[in-house]
């Protein structure tokens, strides 16, 4: 495959504009009307096929000496004229590469005896003004560009071109994918909306699948290496592209709308996990079913506003991860204790990815209150490149929630279940009551309770007092986010007239009801020992009817209305995470 | 003049004590309708209420069938952790039904007094059910003229009357009501014996139970299940004569027709002819008439006990 032909594997704009360049620079003519170095250059590297190849190192027919050395002379003084002058114009970079570029075209002139050849050398320059022109300029950036001139050079020698063709080969491919990613991201961040982004990855996709089909041998190292690349692009980008280029702007837009898609994907993966394990547990196990409580106000502590001051920070610099703990409603009287922290996401345990919290790392705080922090990490102890900042609230919670029971003898159940006649029907509706299956009601906050007591209404056997109704509960998590850090305490209430036998630590309350204490060793063995705490998890409570419980329950009522009660004590935590590079010094 | 002024006041006397156009009582039709007691939540009634607030709950009941009720229980359930109810949970009570003198029917109004006792901790509002619930005995009267036809092979054609079916449409003023009466002759010899075949149905809002059931269907009477059976006594005359029915008593179902054979000792010969004769029927049974009014009980906001 020809020169032209790979450089036509460019795609977008760049490469249109490259393969134009190059079928005039084919034409002797317009060759000559570039007038510059570089078109000279370009003029002779690709002059027409049909030129008689030359062989490498073989002394060429042996041109008068004078003759061989003017050229080089000529060039030699071109080039000190055009660093002056580009010196003194303030493009001090390219005039130290056009000086450069220039004795070495008359060293490679002399030595090779090739001083046509040695001016492909002079498109350096222009290769490095157009990267000081994008802000691109830095020692990799320079590095390929040297190395694409060299391998231009090394083209023109018959014996190197056809393993140089397969390498351009490679590189047009690499090349087409970068700027096509380049050239969507940047247009798209100029857009400054998000979906636009999406068109890039397709666009990216795409190119993957062109190359993946295409029949060469190199499309396995040119994915490779396109997916090196942009694994440098996107970890330290520093290399490639400097933070105020154009390929930074797009890289870091892209970046940005890649978590965004990948976060939103996954919260949206989280709810759809968490309706079908809701689904699954309530079809195949004691998943008991609960409904968050009507509230104003949502109930729990609040992460809000995680931001960084600046996204890029110098090493030697402080990164201040801004944000802001609001509390809603807690519905209960004691403040809550919250403590802070923060760190690099994946480096929890490492001391010198820790950040400091400003103000303090704990404090007490009560209702619909907030307040505003700083976690401050020293830009040095992260390195340079990209890095996720995550901020941790843990604070301690107390979600309640209730179950109301219908009690009946059974006796009585019968009965109303003969008159009525339909057993699809079921014994309330001869009360007027239409939610013959209550569910459980719980107070909003991190944790779900779900609640069971069994077919309503509770049928209650005077001769056997031992079988009371039992309690089902189930705890979940009902945010998406956070764990669940430690259950320090459950505390349930049964309905007059009932008790849970198996608990020891259990006092009567004002309303007759018998409310137990299940904290410690007891709820260990209940809940297990891991931490944080896998969720959901199911507990169940036998109930026994009391000595004259029936009477207590039903309170001279034909059907009495009771309700379970549960209270749950734990401990959250939530996380939110900020993006931030540090750029190393140049 | 004065023979004038004369015939004016003759005529004007005249006009004053003539007949005024009689207007005809309309007929009230009493023994008719499906209901017995109505009970319904009065609207002034406190259904939203604030926690640690009392609330009267008012019942209105109104007696419209046709029989006296004596001896009723009213009852009210709620749930007693949330709302506890003050003063008596049970009342008995009486209440006439339509008559001629009073063709609504007696009217009564219950107050019950209910206290908020506290919300669980965190919880904004709760909302509970107060059902309220009415147990009483109850008759129903109904009576037609039935056909005793000794002859059976239809030697007269000239007879007063035929057996057959009679429907009884719309109810006698009374929940269970007696739909339909057949009478065939069974011959024994060269007599007869009238048999009677009495279709009755509940067609109440509420619930049959016993007559005894009464007594425990608004409270917590143990072994109540028997006595919350729905069966009605039967008691059937012809005559004034009492005659044997099966089943008895008879077991009401749901959205159902319940049959009951009535048959008497007294056999007809064909030399007593052919006449018409008033079947009386009375179901005696018990009744629950129910009510329910959701209330919400609502926090304030920063209140955390009673």
């Amino acid at each position: 495959m020809g020169l032209k032909e790979n450089v036509l594997k460019f795609a977008g704009p760049g490469g249109w504009v490259a393969s134009k360049f190059l079928s005039r620079a084919k034409k002797p003519e317009v060759a000559a009307a570039f007038g510059a170095l570089g078109g000279a250059a370009a003029a002779t590297a690709f002059r027409p096929a049909q030129a008689p190849p030359q062989p490498v190192y073989a002394a060429s027919p042996s041109p008068a000496s004078a003759k061989r050395f003017a050229q080089p002379a000529v060039i030699f003084v071109l080039g000190v004229f055009a660093y002056l002058y580009l010196n003194l114009q303030g493009f001090k970079t390219a005039a130290q590469w056009t000086l450069i570029s220039s004795i070495a075209c008359v060293l490679v002139g002399i030595i090779f005896k090739e001083p046509r050849k040695a001016l492909l050398i002079l498109v350096l320059p222009f290769m490095i003004w157009f990267l000081t022109l994008m802000n691109m300029m830095t020692p990799a950036n320079a590095t390929l560009s040297t190395g694409f001139v060299l391998l231009l050079l090394l083209l023109s020698f018959d014996v190197a071109r056809e393993k140089i063709a397969k390498i351009l080969e490679g590189a047009t491919f690499v090349l087409g994918g970068v700027l096509i990613f380049w050239l969507s991201a940047w247009a798209q961040m100029l857009l400054d909306v998000p979906y636009p982004h999406v068109i890039t990855t397709f666009f990216m996709l795409g190119w993957i699948i062109y190359v993946l089909g295409s029949k060469s041998k190199l499309k396995w190292i040119v994915i490779f290496t396109y997916a090196a690349l942009f694994t440098i692009f996107f970890t330290v980008p520093d290399i490639f592209a400097p933070s105020n280029s154009s390929l930074r702007g797009a890289i870091d837009s892209q970046r940005i709308a890649w978590v965004n898609m990948f976060e939103s994907t996954t919260t949206w993966g989280k709810q759809l996990g968490k309706g079908l394990t809701l689904q699954y547990y309530m079809g195949f196990t004691d998943f008991e079913e609960g409904v968050e409580a009507q509230s104003k106000e949502p109930l729990g502590v609040f992460l809000e506003d995680v931001s960084v001051t600046s996204r890029e920070v110098l090493q030697t610099s402080m990164v201040d991860v801004l944000a802001t703990l609001r509390t809603k409603s807690f519905k209960i009287e004691q403040p809550l204790e919250i403590k802070l922290k923060c760190f690099e996401e994946g480096f929890e345990k490492d001391p010198k990815k820790q950040g400091k919290i400003e103000p303090k790392t704990s404090f007490k705080i009560e209702e619909y209150q907030s307040r505003d922090l700083v976690c401050k990490i020293p830009a040095d102890a992260l390195g340079v490149g990209s890095h996720r900042i995550a901020v941790e609230a843990t604070f301690d919670f107390v979600t309640t929630a209730f179950l109301k029971s219908y009690f009946m003898e059974q006796d009585r159940v019968q009965a109303i279940r003969k008159q009525i006649g339909d057993p699809q029907v079921n014994v309330l509706t001869a009360f007027g009551i239409t939610e013959t299956k209550p569910i459980a009601m719980f107070t909003g906050g991190p944790l779900f309770i779900g609640m069971g007591s069994g077919d309503q209404p509770i049928s209650l056997v005077a001769t056997e007092p031992e079988f009371g109704p039992a309690l089902t509960l189930t705890l979940n998590k009902h945010w998406l986010d956070g764990e669940m850090i430690e259950i320090s305490r459950i505390v349930v209430t049964v309905p007059p007239g009932l008790e849970i036998r198996e608990l020891a630590s259990c006092r009567e309350t004002a309303q007759q009801e018998q409310e137990c204490l299940i904290e410690g060793e007891a709820l260990k063995s209940m809940l297990g020992p891991e931490r944080p705490v896998p969720l959901p998890k199911n507990v169940r409570f036998s109930t026994s009817i009391k000595p004259d419980g029936i009477e207590t329950i039903l309170a001279n009522s034909p059907m009495a209305i009771r309700s379970f009660k549960v209270g749950v004590t734990y401990t959250y935590r939530i996380k939110k995470i900020a993006d931030v590079t540090v750029r190393g010094i140049a | 003049m004065k023979k004038v002024v004369a015939i004016l006041l003759v005529l004007l006397v005249g006009c004053q004590f003539s007949a005024l156009p009689k207007k005809k009582p309309v007929p009230v039709e009493l023994a008719v309708g499906t209901s017995a007691l109505e009970v319904s939540f009065n609207p002034a009634s406190m259904s939203n209420i604030l926690m640690c607030q009392e609330a009267d709950v008012l019942v209105g009941t109104r007696n419209a069938g046709v029989f006296d009720v004596q001896d009723g229980t009213y009852a009210l359930i709620a749930e007693e952790q949330v709302l506890t109810p003050l003063g008596d949970k049970q009342r008995a009570f009486s209440l006439a039904g339509r008559s001629q003198f009073n063709p609504p029917g007696g009217f009564d109004q219950v107050v019950f007094k209910l206290k908020s006792v506290g919300l669980p901790e965190q919880l904004e509002s709760y909302s509970s059910p107060a059902i309220f619930q009415a147990c009483y005995r109850y008759k129903t009267f109904a009576a037609g003229p039935v056909c005793i036809d000794p002859d059976v092979r239809n030697l007269n054609p000239r007879k007063p009357c035929r057996t057959g079916s009679v429907v009884l449409a719309g109810g006698q003023g009374a929940p269970v009501a007696v739909t339909k009466v057949e009478s065939v002759m069974v011959p024994e010899g060269d007599r007869v014996k009238p048999v009677f075949s009495i279709s009755v149905q509940h067609l109440g809002t509420g619930s049959v139970i016993t007559e005894e059931g009464v007594a425990v269907a608004c409270t917590s009477g143990r072994e109540a299940g028997e006595l919350l059976a729905s069966l009605a006594k039967v008691d059937v005359r012809l005559q004034n004569r009492k005659l044997t029915c099966s089943p008895e008593p008879v077991r009401l179902e749901a959205g159902k027709e319940s049959r009951v054979v009535c048959e008497g000792d007294e056999l007809y010969n064909i030399a007593q002819g052919t006449f018409s004769s008033i079947l009386s029927i009375e179901l005696s049974y018990g009744y629950v008439s129910t009510a329910v009014l959701p209330m919400t009980i609502t926090r304030l906001p920063g209140q955390k006990a009673c």
